[in-house]
């Protein structure tokens, strides 16, 4: 209901504003062209994502003091702390950042995001910005309309940058204008009052305007036209602070628990940190006047001494927070639990809304999904052949287990399919048929790979019910042929799956691709195999007429399973460089070639 | 468009096609070397191997690294040739 008539309410308020005074009308577009600047500013940066700034956090976030130098060198960079945020959010979510890495560089942002104020108070206030805006301006909208992905990016920052100091310039006039009309200044309000006062218009501002940075600006124009006591553009600067978590929070909504106790710690920050500011102000103006004498500001330049200000109370913050990190994250996995009942299992864990907003993360997180499927799919399938995942997993000898255990393990694999399998294969399709509208080209191929990968684990979980039933019936069997053959099936698919284990533990030490081809090699071998000894025992009576129908619909379905599990492999577990993957493809064999390897070792 | 605006854009891309030939050439003889070795370190296990099974095995996956490797090498020459 309020969200219904906030949108009208604000309309209405700034469209009485407007026919009230021009000068205000001057002001709020400034507002407003220097918000669609940040807006083009970020999309900028997003051109470059799905390369650059994802390479550049994964290797700039194992240490600590990198985490938090990324986040300062980032916002300062981009001058969006917002775009830092989601970024962050979005690799969390991903799982391709931990959460103390996350938080360094969150609050790195915090402090990153303070230049803005030192460019706005000693630059855009000092020079005529607005000269330099009208070519940037014109440089960057030739560019957006080029096809390259690399210049329309240039051109959007060209352009943000453009409409940034567009919206300075109209700010600053506004408010020099709107000096001769009504001097805001009357309505300061000192002590501590004022300070709690102005405190909350600044959180509500940034929150209306969703950008600390716009407030901040707007602080600091209204403080150089003397609208606003340099005390009072302080609260503002601290609420302004406070209010920019909320962006953050908004954006966890959509993020996995990751993200929420990223947003948490983020909200944590700035909120110790205002309270001190607040706590300390006195204390804080006084270390402001001292380092502003230091560095040879004037006692008068309040826009460079609230600049000062604000570096200090969050460098302050900063300071504070970080040896709290390893707590912080404690504390925060304690309060927000992902829940551990097996109920877990069958929701996806890393598809969520937060990580679409990059290709990269978009691609990691369908991968981890995918990987995710097959975990639970592996128990499906190990408890399908009657063995227990453990063992699989383990060195033990499949051949003596299997003589030892002959009782079949019960286990309802269409049950097991509905919860654990089916849940996830159809979150994993939603998911990608969603991100194939917003990744670029290059990764669709990937993204692809990955959904057929996902496909094909349904289809060997689909094989193994088809088998179970038989395997329990003929591994207990008198015949010794048939248990023989049946559990011949069972070491083969169990042999796979070791393998295919070894490679996903790193405990491999050849190639990805070599060992695929051995094991697609070893396939074929066993199913000839398997064809000639089913013939032998068929014309030797050995095996009666409905064991050998069962025994050659099974063998195929071990066939297909085994090839699915290679294939699933082959794209799961192909993480490396991409050039080096493409090189490994090509000296891949294909199918006639381990057909021919294949009839060559049986001949 | 004129013909030298035609021409920067053929070099430019004819330039990112040879590096991304000279990248996969590089991973390719990177791919060839290893194959390499585990071919000699195949041929030395088996020397010193007794177990039937594991014999089998490895020459199972020497038949592999040989044809992989005959393949690679192939691409490799196609790669040169052109």
């Amino acid at each position: 209901m309020i969200r219904k008539i906030l949108l009208p309410v604000i309309f209405l308020i700034l469209a009485y504003g407007f026919w009230v005074s021009p000068d205000f009308k001057e002001i709020a577009a400034g507002v407003a062209i220097f918000l669609f600047g940040m807006v083009a500013l970020e999309e900028g940066f997003k051109a470059f994502s799905g390369g650059i700034l994802e390479r550049l956090l994964r290797r700039t976030t194992n240490k600590l003091w990198k985490s938090v130098s990324f986040g300062i060198i980032s916002t300062t960079v981009m001058q969006s702390s917002s775009l830092v945020s989601v970024l962050t959010i979005s690799f969390l979510s991903a799982g391709l950042l931990c959460l103390s890495a996350g938080i360094g560089i969150i609050f790195g942002a915090n402090l990153g995001t303070t230049t803005g104020a030192w460019l706005v108070a000693g630059l855009g206030l000092k020079v005529k910005i607005s000269a330099y805006a009208m070519p940037m301006l014109v440089f960057g909208v030739i560019l957006v309309f080029q096809k390259s992905k690399s210049l329309k990016g240039i051109g959007y920052i060209l352009a943000g940058l453009g409409f940034l100091f567009l919206g300075i310039h109209y700010m600053k006039e506004g408010f020099d204008a709107f000096k001769g009309a009504l001097d805001l200044e009357a309505y300061a309000i000192p002590g501590v009052t004022g300070l709690l006062v102005f405190s909350l218009i600044g959180v509500l501002a940034t929150v209306i305007m969703q950008s600390s940075h716009a407030t901040l600006v707007l602080i600091i124009t209204a403080l150089a036209a003397q609208q606003v006591t340099y005390d009072n553009a302080l609260a503002l600067a601290i609420g302004a602070n406070v209010g920019t978590t909320v962006t953050a929070i908004i954006g966890a909504m959509s993020a996995n628990v990751e993200g929420k106790r990223l947003a948490a710690a983020h909200f944590i920050f700035n909120m110790v940190t205002g309270l001190v500011a607040v706590i300390g102000m006195q204390q804080l103006i006084l270390a402001v006047d001292f380092i502003s004498a230091q560095v040879g500001i004037a006692a008068d330049d309040h826009t460079l001494k609230l600049a000062v200000f604000h570096t200090l109370f969050n460098l302050l913050g900063v300071m504070m927070m970080i040896p709290f990190i390893p707590r912080l994250v404690e504390f925060l996995n304690r309060f927000f639990v992902a829940p551990q009942s097996d109920a877990r299992l069958v929701r996806p864990l890393f598809l969520n809304e937060a990580v679409m907003e990059f290709p990269e993360t978009v691609l990691e997180s369908v991968r981890k999904e995918t990987f995710h499927l097959y975990d639970n799919a592996l128990e499906v399938i190990a408890r399908g052949i009657h063995l227990s995942p453990q063992v699989i997993c383990s060195n033990a000898d499949l051949t003596a287990v299997i003589k030892a255990g002959a009782v079949p393990i019960p286990i309802d694999i269409d049950a097991q399919y509905e919860r654990k399998v089916k849940v996830l294969h159809a979150a994993i399709l939603e998911f990608v048929s969603r991100a194939q509208t917003t990744v670029p080209a290059e990764f669709s191929e990937a993204l692809f790979g990955l959904r057929e990968a996902s496909r094909n684990i349904v289809e060997i979980v689909k094989g193994t019910k088809h088998l179970q039933k038989n395997l329990a019936r003929y591994c207990v069997s008198g015949n010794p042929e048939i248990r023989h053959e049946y559990n011949k099936i069972r070491i083969q698919i169990a042999q796979i799956l070791r393998a295919l284990n070894a490679f996903k533990e790193g405990e491999s030490e050849a190639t990805l691709g070599l060992s695929l081809d051995v094991l697609r090699l070893d396939i074929e071998k066993k199913d000839a195999v398997v064809n000639g000894t089913m013939d032998r025992l068929i014309r030797e009576n050995r095996i009666s007429a409905e064991m050998a129908t069962s025994l050659m619909n099974d063998s195929g379905y071990a066939y297909n399973v085994a090839n699915k599990l290679v294939d699933v492999a082959s794209v799961l577990f192909n993480q490396g460089d991409k050039a080096m993957n493409e090189a490994e493809r090509s000296v891949a064999l294909d199918a006639d070639d381990i057909e021919v390897l294949a009839k060559g070792r049986v001949d | 468009m004129n013909v030298k605006k035609y021409l920067v854009k053929m070099t430019d891309y004819l330039g990112v096609d040879r590096r991304r030939c000279k990248s996969h050439r590089a991973c390719l003889k990177l791919i060839l070397k290893k194959l390499k070795e585990r071919k000699h370190q195949i041929k030395e296990l088996l020397t010193e191997e007794e177990s039937k099974g594991r014999r089998v095995a490895l020459k199972e996956e020497l038949s592999v690294v040989q044809a992989q490797r005959k393949k690679g090498l192939k691409a490799l020459k196609l790669l040169d040739e052109d």
